[in-house]
C-alpha cells in the first residue's frame, strides 16, 4: 500500500517475511544445536539429567510413534478445551452482566476482588475434595484461573465502547438487549479477544499443573510418571511435545482471531505489515 | 526508510480512531444517580454478607454437603486456630506463610534481576533478538509448571527446588516483557539518536531503556502473581513446607475446614502482592509525563 503501488510492495514484503521466517527457524535450530553440544560435552550438567537434544527429540518421536502420547494428549486437550470454553462463556456472560447492571457490579465487586487473587493452583486440593481425581477437577481449577481475565477484559471492553456508537443505537431506537448483543459486544470483541488470549495460556498451564498434582490421565501425569521412573530423555521429550502443542494452539487461536476480526484495524494493520 | 513509512501508517490509523471519538457524549445519558462512593461501599459489604449468608444457610441445611463445604464459622474458627495455636509465632499459619514468603522473595529477586538484564540485552542485540521471534513464541506458550519435573531432576526436593521453579517461571515473563519493551520502542527514537549522533551506549541508556521501562514494569508486576502461583505449585510438588505444602497435606488428612482456611490465606497473600506491585507501578507511571499505555504490545 505504500507508494500507491499496492502489488509491488506486497510482493516485496512477502519475500522479506519469508526470509525473516527462515532466519527465525534457523535461530531455533541453532539453539537446539547449542543444546546438543552443551549436553554432549557435559558443559552444564551430566547427561543423566541433561540429555542432548537429539535424545530428547528421539524420545518424543518414539513416544509419539508408540502411541503413548495419543491418549494422554487427547485427555489434556479435552480438559483444556472444556475449561477454556467454560471460562470463556461464563466470563463473557458474567462480564456482560457486571458491565450492564450497576447493582450487580456494586454487589459483586468486592467478592470478585476477594476471589480473583487466590492462586488457582491452591484450589487443586479443594478440587480433589469436591470432584475426586477426575476431569472435573481440571475443569474447576483451569476454568477458575481462566475466568478472571475473560470476565475483567469483558467488563473493561464494554465500558469503553465508543459513545457515538451508543448514541446512534439510541437514535435507531434499538432495544437495550439488542444494543448489548448486536452493537456493544461486537464493538468490544477486539479487546475481549486479548482476555481470551490470556485465558488460553492460563487454562492450558493450569490443566497441566492439575495433572502434575493429581495424576490420573493426561500429559502432566505422564510427565510425572516418567520423572518418577527416571526416564530423563522422555521427560524432556514430553516437555518438547507440550511446547509444540502450546504453539499449535496459539497458531490456531490467532488464525481464528484473524478470521473473526478481519474488519478491525489491528488485523488489517498486521496484514499490511 | 521503510520502517519510517510503517510508523506513519500506524500513526494515521490511531489518529482516525481519535477523530471518531467525540470528547463528550452528544445525547445526555441517564443521570449517574446513586453512584456515590458510600452506596458502592454499602452495597459491596452487602454483597459479601449475602454470599456468606447463602453459603452458611446452604451448608447448615445440607443443601450442599457440609463435609466438603463446611460452614463459614467452622472455617473461621479453624483459621483462628491456625493463627494462634500453639502460640501466634509458632502457629502453622505464620511458619508456613514465612516459608512461602522466603521462597517468593528469593525467587522473585533472582528472576527480576536476571530477567531484566537478559531481556534488555537480547532486545538491544538486534542481530540475535530480531531472529528470536519463533523461539520466543514457542517458549512463550510453554506452560512454566511443566518445568517442575525437570527442576526436580537438578535440585531434588526442598527449598532450592521451589525457589528454582519460581525463578524459571517468573524469569520468562520478565525477560519476554523487557525484550518486547526494548524491541517495540518507537523506531523514531532510534532515528533521533542517529540524527543527534549519540554514541550507541547513550542511545541505549537515554532512549531505548527509558522507553522500554513501562513494559519492563508491567512484566515485573505480572511476574509477581505468577511467582506466587508457582510457589504454591512448587511447594505442592517439590517442597517440604510452605502454604502449598500445607494445603495439600490438609487435604490428604481430610481436614477440609483447614483446606479452606489455607486458601483464604493464599488469597490474602495474592491480594497483598498484587496490591503492592500495582501501587509501585502506578507511582512510577504517574511520575512519567508520557503515559502511553504499554499494554498494547503485551
Amino acid at each position: 500500500m505504500r507508494n500507491g503501488t499496492g502489488q509491488g510492495s506486497v510482493l516485496r514484503h512477502g519475500r522479506r517475511s519469508w526470509r525473516a521466517a527462515a532466519e527465525q527457524v534457523g535461530v531455533l535450530l541453532l539453539l537446539c544445536f547449542v543444546w546438543e553440544l552443551v549436553a554432549r560435552f557435559e558443559l552444564f550438567a551430566s547427561q543423566s539429567s541433561f540429555p542432548p537434544f537429539s535424545e530428547a527429540a528421539g524420545a518424543m518421536f518414539r513416544l509419539t510413534l508408540d502411541g503413548d502420547l495419543t491418549g494422554p494428549g487427547r485427555a489434556t486437550a479435552r480438559a483444556f478445551v472444556q475449561s477454556f470454553l467454560l471460562a470463556g462463556l461464563l466470563g463473557v456472560a458474567l462480564g456482560m452482566t457486571f458491565a450492564s447492571l450497576r447493582v450487580v457490579r456494586y454487589l459483586g465487586a468486592p467478592l470478585v476482588e476477594f476471589l480473583r487473587p487466590i492462586p488457582s493452583a491452591g484450589l487443586i486440593p479443594l478440587g480433589i475434595v469436591l470432584f475426586g481425581i477426575d476431569d472435573a477437577t481440571k475443569r474447576f481449577v483451569a476454568g477458575y484461573a481462566a475466568l478472571w481475565p475473560v470476565m475483567l477484559t469483558t467488563i473493561a471492553a464494554l465500558s469503553k465502547v465508543d459513545g457515538t456508537l451508543i448514541d446512534s443505537t439510541r437514535a435507531f431506537k434499538l432495544g437495550n438487549l439488542r444494543t448489548l448483543f448486536r452493537i456493544k459486544l461486537v464493538a468490544s470483541l477486539p479487546m475481549i479477544v486479548t482476555g481470551f488470549r490470556v485465558a488460553l495460556f492460563v487454562s492450558l498451564a493450569l490443566v497441566i499443573v492439575t495433572e502434575l498434582v493429581i495424576g490420573g490421565e493426561g500429559l502432566g501425569a505422564l510427565l510425572v510418571r516418567h520423572e518418577m521412573s527416571a526416564n530423563v530423555p522422555e521427560v524432556y521429550g514430553i516437555v518438547i511435545a507440550i511446547a509444540i502443542l502450546g504453539y499449535l494452539i496459539h497458531l490456531l487461536f490467532e488464525f481464528g482471531v484473524t478470521r473473526l476480526l478481519h474488519w478491525h484495524h489491528s488485523v488489517l494493520r498486521k496484514a499490511q505489515g | 526508510m521503510g520502517r519510517y513509512h510503517v510508523t506513519l501508517q500506524e500513526r494515521s490509523v490511531s489518529l482516525s480512531d481519535v477523530v471518531i471519538e467525540p470528547p463528550e457524549p452528544s445525547i445526555p445519558r441517564r443521570s449517574a444517580g446513586w453512584g456515590t462512593a458510600a452506596t458502592r461501599i454499602v452495597l459491596g459489604i452487602a454483597g459479601l454478607c449475602l454470599a456468606a449468608l447463602c453459603w452458611d444457610l446452604a451448608s447448615r441445611n445440607e443443601i450442599i454437603n457440609p463435609v466438603t463445604f463446611p460452614r463459614l464459622s467452622t472455617i473461621a474458627s479453624s483459621l483462628w486456630d491456625m493463627t494462634v495455636r500453639p502460640t501466634p509465632l509458632e502457629s502453622p499459619f505464620v511458619t508456613q506463610s514465612f516459608h512461602t514468603f522466603k521462597h517468593l522473595i528469593v525467587g522473585y529477586t533472582i528472576a527480576a534481576i536476571s530477567g531484566v538484564v537478559l531481556g534488555v540485552a537480547l532486545g538491544y542485540w538486534n542481530a540475535l533478538g530480531s531472529r528470536l521471534g519463533l523461539t520466543m513464541d514457542v517458549l512463550r506458550y510453554l506452560p512454566p509448571p511443566i518445568l517442575v519435573p525437570i527442576v526436580i531432576l537438578y535440585f531434588g526436593r526442598g527449598d532450592a527446588a521451589v525457589v528454582a521453579i519460581i525463578v524459571v517461571a517468573a524469569v520468562w515473563l520478565i525477560l519476554l516483557n523487557s525484550f518486547d519493551g526494548v524491541r517495540n520502542a518507537d523506531p523514531l527514537l532510534a532515528e533521533i539518536g542517529a540524527i543527534y549522533r549519540l554514541p550507541r551506549h547513550k542511545q541505549f541508556s537515554r532512549l531505548a531503556l527509558p522507553s522500554a521501562l513501562p513494559q519492563v514494569i508491567v512484566g515485573l508486576r505480572l511476574a509477581g502473581s505468577v511467582a506466587l502461583q508457582l510457589a504454591v505449585v512448587g511447594e505442592m510438588l517439590a517442597g517440604s513446607n510452605g502454604i502449598g505444602y500445607e494445603i495439600l497435606l490438609n487435604q490428604r488428612q481430610f481436614r477440609y475446614p483447614e483446606v479452606y482456611a489455607s486458601i483464604v490465606v493464599l488469597g490474602i497473600f495474592g491480594m497483598t502482592i498484587n496490591g503492592v506491585l500495582v501501587r509501585l507501578e502506578r507511582s512510577y507511571l504517574d511520575r512519567r509525563t508520557d503515559t502511553r499505555s504499554p499494554s498494547e504490545t503485551g
